[in-house]
């Protein structure tokens, strides 16, 4: 025992000293890593104003000399964004020409000549390759790479790491408002908002007669995960789709999360809604006794980037949800064209999956 | 007579291993600059060169331009850390294996099974899940490092029986200990995607990210752990014939265990935390460097660190280069080699040719 | 009394030793004998400080083995185990070596030590490849290396060749006649008695019997540590002792 004690004691001794190593050399160097969430936008007439990122679900990592805050007597104009909602609403504000740098699920536009496509792994920034193309900033979402690349990238090469995540559709105008504020594009980003909206306040008009008795229930099948079934839940903005569509979700757990198909079974859908990437096969076969399948009550999604990309293309997706449920109420060419607001020729269309 | 003999083939095999030595040494550092000239960015030979003259000490500031500032970042902040940090790491792991397979006197150990993996992933999980940054850019590696020590001290004192550690028993608390340690990492994962995703490439290890900061403070731990493996290397040997022929000759047995388990958990553990789970260098690099030197660690120690550096160092530049603009994580690769080596290991150890 | 035991007691598991007193003369040979299982190898164990007792001490020219690092131990005794782990590619030369870990200086080098034993060829074969008799003989090169006053084997003839035995016999003879101690755990009786100037015999952890081999190799002794009736044969040279019933 007492051979035990001084093990102990010399361990401890070993565990601190490395422990305070590590302290000392963070002290030392006073490396940063932490998420910023106010934020603030410095205008190019010298005015500070404050931003802050949760309103987009989002949050930031600056390099140290940036103090929070971007400048904008430079808009930003070497822009490498990974996620597709953000390319794409790039595009509608008319700030493409700025982009340098797209993940390979960035197909919306098709990307040019001069734009970098990176082959995105889990977890993997090719940072080599972002860090050659001197990037004003990095757009990514949230989660997915590792701290100690984003540490290099910020921290070492100096390169803001913006966080976009919005879940709801007020969400995704302040992303519209703030993108446009960075690129120079704000009345870009009000005119695609007011055509969201005059849109959202039509279709309320449009299913202003169906009651919440008579909302039809579904289920939203994201894909097979192991031990249950992805799917969306409260706090989604797909679940804010599927509501202003008058659908009722019969998922009650928020977020995006897996669940068992006897909590689907038990929560008798009358719908199943079938992603793009699920086959009616692998429904059968997961989820055989429920009555929605049997009746073949089934939605499939051919285009799931207007569902799942959080951008104003969600309008589509509303529209043509209500178009599939609800025929004799909308259609989905009721939207609005939203080539006359932003001189963009826009494939509205969400169920052939035609980008143009 | 007879002595004469044997004494010329001694110096016969002395040089044969110091020309085996300086081959490999001179290889080692082929690999180094070799290593930087690559990349998924294609930076010129002539550029390459200027650069590495400008870091030259008093005559850098001489030296030629020729070179853009962000290939200058590229180079010195991208490619030479993670150049040096595989050389780091893989050195460690070899290093780490050596120890560990003489510690166990078993040819199939390796460092991680002493519960250094689980006890890393268990403190990069928990960093990322409460993203905390109480160690500032550095908290998951530097609590990846605190208890991956952790646990392993928490296995030796498991193994405790009556005054001593019987290999065997902490062979097996190792391995029970590190199995209920991932059960706890996949209570923590599951139904967390986005963590798991940031915790799958730390899982499948990778060297992108690595900066000089943390790799001078990790370059320091494993030099200064290789420094005192080397010094035990007789111990180790004699550990190799048993622990009763080990006390016999004078070795304070229980003593040495301790001492070369902590000083390669505090290596590897320092490689791991920046490197995430790699594997099969620690497993198969010790094997290669006894085949290639003979059984005894004052030649192996070292031999294997070199070895590990230049393994390592060429999976990674196969990793960064294989797929252009995508990174793989290097654990993919060391996989995709180890494996087929430690298939033919196994068969030479079988035929009885290598260990019976 | 280069080797005493005093009131030793020791148990692991169900296993146990006690009551154990032993005095190895200075220049002798002493043999502890016993069925499989009476604690002879264990007791071994103690002779050297590998395990430590519960009870009693072990001591060396009057000094208890517990305070004396292992390092001190080695310079003094030197082992020859019975099991034996196999090294990773080690060379015989390099197994004899090792055993000059404690060693103050090279009175003997490892070279002289295998030309003693008569395995000066095998210096540079791979250990593991040897069979078991040639590795018998390395360890024992590598005890003989070692230099220390007193040696201890574990069954140093079991499982060898008459040649090998012979050889070991001869060897072990050689080193009692240089003025080593030499303690050896055998089981085979006519060993105890051609081989060993005393005598312990050990059953289910207890001495049955210890001193001089012509008191201790009584029919009366072998019956109570063997369960077994003997008889002596006449002029049968070292094979004396046989089982009654044969």
């Amino acid at each position: 025992m007492n051979q035990k004690l001084k093990i102990i004691v010399a361990v401890a001794i070993v565990v601190v000293v490395a422990a305070s190593a590590f302290g000392v050399n963070y002290y030392l160097h006073k490396g940063k890593l932490e998420p910023v969430y106010n934020m603030k936008i410095m205008e190019a007439n010298g005015t500070v104003d404050a931003f802050n990122l949760s309103t987009v679900g989002g949050y930031a990592y600056f390099p140290a000399q940036q103090n929070n805050t971007w400048y904008l007597s430079h808009p930003l104009s070497r822009i490498v964004t990974l996620i597709p909602s953000v390319t794409a609403t790039l595009y509608a504000l008319h700030a493409y020409n700025d982009v340098v740098g797209v993940d390979q699920y960035s197909i919306y536009p098709t990307p040019g000549k001069n734009v970098t496509v990176f082959d995105l792994n889990v977890g993997s920034l090719p940072i080599e390759s972002i860090a050659n193309l001197t990037p004003d900033v990095v757009i990514t979402t949230a989660g997915g790479f590792s701290n100690q690349q984003i540490n290099q990238m910020v921290n070492v090469l100096h390169i803001p790491y913006l966080v976009l995540d919005p879940g709801s559709i007020s969400q995704i105008e302040n992303q519209n408002n703030l993108l446009g504020l960075l690129t120079g594009t704000s009345s870009n980003a009000g005119i695609i908002n007011s055509w969201m909206n005059s849109n959202l306040q039509n279709l309320s008009k449009d299913l202003g007669n169906i009651s919440a008795g008579a909302e039809k229930s579904v289920f939203y099948y994201l894909y097979p995960a192991s031990g249950g079934i992805y799917t969306v839940g409260p706090g989604s903005f797909v679940n804010q789709e599927l509501n202003i569509a008058h659908l009722k979700n019969i998922v009650n757990i928020s977020g995006y999360p897996t669940v068992s198909t006897s909590y689907v079974i038990n929560a008798t859908p009358e719908y199943v809604l079938l992603d793009q990437y699920v086959n009616q096969t692998t429904l059968n076969q997961s989820l055989p006794g429920l009555n929605a399948v049997k009746e073949h009550h089934v939605v499939a999604v051919a285009n799931d980037t207007f569902f799942t990309e959080p951008n104003f293309r969600i309008i589509y997706s509303i529209y043509w949800l209500a178009q599939q449920f609800y025929p004799s109420n909308v259609n989905l060419s009721d939207v609005s064209s939203f080539n006359s607001y932003t001189h963009l020729n826009l494939a509205q269309n969400p169920e052939t999956g035609v980008n143009s | 007579m007879v002595d004469a003999e044997i004494t010329e083939k001694g110096h016969r095999r002395i040089s044969l291993f110091f020309t085996k030595a300086v081959i490999l040494a001179a290889f080692l550092a082929i690999s180094i600059i070799y290593s930087t000239f690559i990349g998924s960015v294609n930076i010129p030979v002539s550029s390459i060169t200027a650069i590495y003259l400008r870091q030259l000490p008093f005559i850098g500031g001489y030296a030629a331009s020729g070179y853009t500032a962000t290939q200058y970042e590229i180079i010195v902040l991208v490619r030479e850390p993670e150049v040096i940090g595989a050389v780091m790491v893989g050195a460690a792991l070899a290093l780490g294996g050596t120890s560990v397979q003489s510690v166990f006197r078993n040819p199939i150990t390796e460092p991680y099974i002493i519960g250094i993996s689980s006890g890393a992933t268990l403190g990069a999980v928990i960093a990322l899940s409460t993203n905390t940054s109480i160690f500032g850019a550095y908290s998951v590696q530097i609590l990846a490092f605190i208890t991956s020590l952790a646990v392993v001290l928490g296995v030796y004192f498991l193994s405790f029986r009556t005054g001593r550690v019987p290999p065997i028993y902490l062979l097996l608390t190792g391995i029970a200990i590190s199995l209920f340690i991932s059960a706890i990492v996949g209570l923590i994962l599951f139904s967390n995607l986005r963590l798991q995703n940031e915790t799958f490439a730390w899982l499948l290890g990778s060297l992108s990210g690595i900066t000089w900061q943390e790799l001078g403070l990790v370059s320091l731990l494993v030099i200064l752990s290789g420094f005192i493996l080397s010094t035990l290397w007789r111990e180790l040997d004699a550990l190799q014939m048993g622990e009763p022929h080990a006390r016999s000759i004078g070795v304070n047995v229980e003593r040495t265990k301790l001492l070369a388990l902590i000083i390669t958990t505090v290596g590897v553990s320092a490689a791991v935390s920046i490197s995430g789970l790699i594997g099969f260098v620690g497993l198969v690099i010790p094997h290669l460097g006894r085949m290639l030197f003979g059984g005894s660690n004052r030649k192996v120690i070292p031999m294997s660190a070199i070895l590990g550096g230049i393994f390592l160092l060429l999976s990674d530049d196969l990793a960064r280069t294989m797929v252009h603009n995508e990174v793989l994580p290097v654990g993919i690769i060391t996989g995709l080699i180890g494996v087929p080596f430690f298939m033919y290991m196994l068969s030479r150890i079988s035929r009885g040719s290598y260990v019976s | 009394m280069s080797l005493e035991v005093k009131r030793l007691e020791f148990s692991r598991g169900t296993f146990s030793l006690k009551g154990i007193d032993i005095t190895v003369p200075d220049g002798s040979i002493l043999g502890i004998g016993g069925q499989n299982g009476s604690g002879k190898s264990t007791l071994m164990k103690l002779l050297y400080g590998f395990y430590r007792p519960d009870v009693g001490n072990v001591y060396h020219n009057g000094i208890s083995l517990s305070e004396l690092h292992p390092r001190d131990i080695s310079r003094k005794i030197a082992v020859v185990s019975q099991e034996i782990s196999e090294p990773f590619n080690f060379t015989a030369l390099e197994v004899v070596r090792l055993s000059g870990y404690s060693k103050e200086n090279e009175s003997i080098s490892p070279h002289e030590a295998m030309e003693t034993c008569g395995i000066s060829h095998l210096a540079n074969r791979n250990f593991s490849e040897l069979s078991g008799g040639e590795k018998r003989l390395v360890l024992i090169a590598a005890a003989v290396y070692q230099d220390a006053s007193t040696i201890l084997m574990d069954e140093p003839t079991a499982f060898l060749d008459v040649d090998k035995e012979q050889k070991v016999k001869k060897i072990i003879q050689d080193l009692n006649g240089l003025g080593r101690t030499l303690v050896l755990v055998l089981h085979d009786i006519n060993l105890l008695n051609s081989l060993c100037t005393h005598v312990v015999l050990l059953r289910d952890g207890a001495i049955i019997a210890s001193g001089e081999k012509e008191e201790v190799l009584s029919l009366e002794n072998l019956e109570k540590a063997y369960t077994l009736k003997f008889r002596i044969l006449e002029d049968a040279g070292p094979y004396k002792f046989a089982p009654a019933e044969i």
